[in-house]
């Protein structure tokens, strides 16, 4: 499950970030392209947060790590 | 450069419908809610190419929303989930 939210994080987030750079491109600057422009950061910050408060809560709803997982420093620090 | 939007635009629903896939098969709930969450910003991806395909520029404007109301709607889960009150 923690393996998912790797895919979560990174790949949709700068893959969006992508095609929404591809839109301001074509458009240009304009009123169109402001709107392409003000979409990234947005995107950018409330993806990255979501996956953050969203693995915060698994890990407190007790899901269990992979069986070859090796460490787990944030258990010391919820205790 | 219509056929290469049409094959993205194609290729962005596929992964659409493995989300949906994830969704209806997770086997733990924290599973679902990372379908749930990489779905809302699949679909602003699907705004944007539909914008440059039919050059409407009032579809980006969709996708903002759209942004803002899976994020609202992913802390909210979140927050169910770790079993904290809301107003913390």
């Amino acid at each position: 499950m923690y393996n998912r939210l790797q895919a979560a994080t990174k790949c949709v987030t700068l893959g969006c970030c992508s095609i929404l750079l591809g839109v301001l491109f074509h458009y240009g600057i304009g009123s169109a392209g402001f709107r392409a422009l003000v979409a990234i950061p947005v995107l950018f910050f409330t993806a990255t947060v979501a996956a953050h408060a969203l693995v915060r809560g698994a890990y407190h709803f007790g899901t269990k790590m992979d069986k070859r997982s090796v460490k787990d420093d944030y258990s010391e620090t919820v205790k | 450069m219509t056929t290469f939007l049409n094959i993205l635009l194609y290729i962005q629903i596929a992964m659409c419908a493995a989300c949906l896939y994830r969704i209806v098969r997770g086997p733990t709930i924290p599973d679902r809610m990372v379908g749930i969450d990489i779905f809302g910003i699949l679909v602003v991806g699907i705004c944007g190419i539909i914008s440059v395909l039919t050059d409407k520029a009032f579809i980006l404007d969709i996708g903002i929303a759209w942004v803002i109301l899976s994020f609202i709607g992913t802390l909210t889960l979140a927050k169910y989930l770790s079993g904290k009150k809301l107003n913390e």
